[in-house]
């Protein structure tokens, strides 16, 4: 399966991006084949609006089924549950330790009413 | 004379759009005209509070896309015509976000499987009623964008065209404050912008965002000084400089503001005021403007 991590960096070891749908760049893990594929998100990281559902869709596009973020907009956790992905809560960590935790199932999912109200 | 319209806007919130729009309106009104208030201020409409009447309203609806999941290939014409990042494809079918959907009708032509349709989707409110003011009359038509929309421009829109259809000598729009498309909709082809300022750095500075807007819209300016006395900043001095005219000044007065807290139309009572107002009025139906 794949996961895509909002990160800081492009680096692996690089934190965990708290913003979504203004993320630096994405690093879309497939936890099969251990393949990485980084993605630069400039385009939607200075959108003038709609850069969270932009970026869902972006993430929607390389199949994965799995987003690891800091927050979720509303607009942005709408968007990714029409395509069927959750997003889970990787604050602070590194992005390879996210994955890691993600597929040991110890990260929390994000759910909508600890999102809505932030946005 | 010819109908004329006239926008009262500011730049800075607060510096008394209301006052002097309700009052140049009243002031109209008692020299026997039949006045159209449009009040555009749609995000906090509240010239109606100066007028007892009883007011009727119609909905403001606008287009907005809507894809058949059936008949969407998943092609992605839609996503890539739409400039406002409205139609996304998510999962198995495009998704309209109404937030961002500005209703062009972009998508809705160039999809080629026909999946894309529109729907009429309510954003606001246009109310309006009439009432005998002196010899004069005043029209108000006040435009109410709903609690959580965004599209302030096709509810002002909505309560122009609305304020067109009442037929009167002279309809004073009330603007939004700022410089943004509410504020665009509310001004845009209008005869001549009154702006009112207050001698302060905030409102001169919005001053001279509001100037360039007018002449950005090519429309003729006028400014208003209100709570004059109460900063640092010469606006006379402003006018000069910009060639722009200084029609009227209202003192800062609690008598002013103590009078219109309490919800009675500007004017009356106080002296200073009501020679502005009438200033103004002078102004806006002299000779100077009248093309």
């Amino acid at each position: 399966m794949k996961v895509a991590v909002s990160s800081l960096g492009t680096d692996p070891d690089d934190r965990v991006d708290d913003r979504f749908g203004r993320a630096m760049h994405f690093i879309i893990v497939d936890t099969e084949t251990e393949e990485v594929l980084r993605v630069d998100n400039d385009e939607n990281r200075n959108a003038l609006q709609g850069a969270g559902i932009a970026s869902a869709e972006l993430v929607a596009e390389h199949g994965v089924a799995a987003v690891i973020t800091g927050h979720l907009g509303p607009k942005a956790f709408h968007a990714l549950r029409m395509a069927g992905i959750g997003g889970y809560r990787g604050s602070g960590m590194a992005v390879d330790a996210a994955v890691e935790a993600f597929e040991a199932g110890t990260l929390a999912l994000l759910s909508e009413a600890d999102e809505a109200h932030g946005a | 004379m010819r109908r004329r319209t006239i926008a009262v806007a500011s730049g800075k919130g607060g510096t008394g759009k209301t006052l002097v729009a309700t009052g140049l309106a009243a002031e109209l009104a008692g020299r026997g005209f039949t006045v159209t208030l449009a009040d555009c201020d749609v995000e906090a409409p509240n010239d109606h509070l100066f007028f007892p009447i009883e007011l009727h309203g119609a909905p403001v609806e606008v287009p907005l896309a809507e894809a058949d999941a059936a008949a969407c290939t998943r092609c992605g014409v839609c996503r890539d015509v739409c400039a406002y990042g409205a139609v996304r494809l998510l999962g198995d079918v495009a998704v309209v976000f109404p937030e961002l959907c500005h209703g062009c009708g972009a998508c809705v032509t160039a999809c080629p499987a026909g999946a894309m349709g529109e729907r009429r989707r309510r954003v606001g409110e246009v109310v309006r009623g009439s009432t005998a003011v002196g010899p004069g009359r005043v029209h108000l038509v006040a435009g109410t964008l709903d609690i959580g929309e965004v599209k302030a421009p096709d509810v002002i829109r909505a309560a122009r065209r609305s304020a067109e259809e009442a037929g009167s000598d002279v309809i004073v729009i009330d603007a939004p404050p700022g410089t943004s498309c509410s504020a665009v909709a509310a001004t845009r082809g209008a005869d001549l912008l009154v702006l009112v300022t207050e001698p302060t750095a905030f409102g001169a500075h919005d001053l001279a965002l509001a100037a360039e807007l007018g002449r950005a819209l090519d429309i003729p300016l006028a400014v208003v000084e209100n709570r004059a006395g109460s900063g640092p900043v010469s606006v006379a001095a402003w006018c000069s400089a910009e060639k722009v005219p200084l029609v009227a000044s209202i003192p800062f007065d609690r008598a002013v503001a103590g009078a219109y807290a309490e919800g009675r139309l500007p004017g009356g009572e106080v002296r200073a005021l009501a020679d502005a107002l009438a200033v103004l009025a002078d102004h806006v139906t002299g000779e100077a403007v009248l093309v």
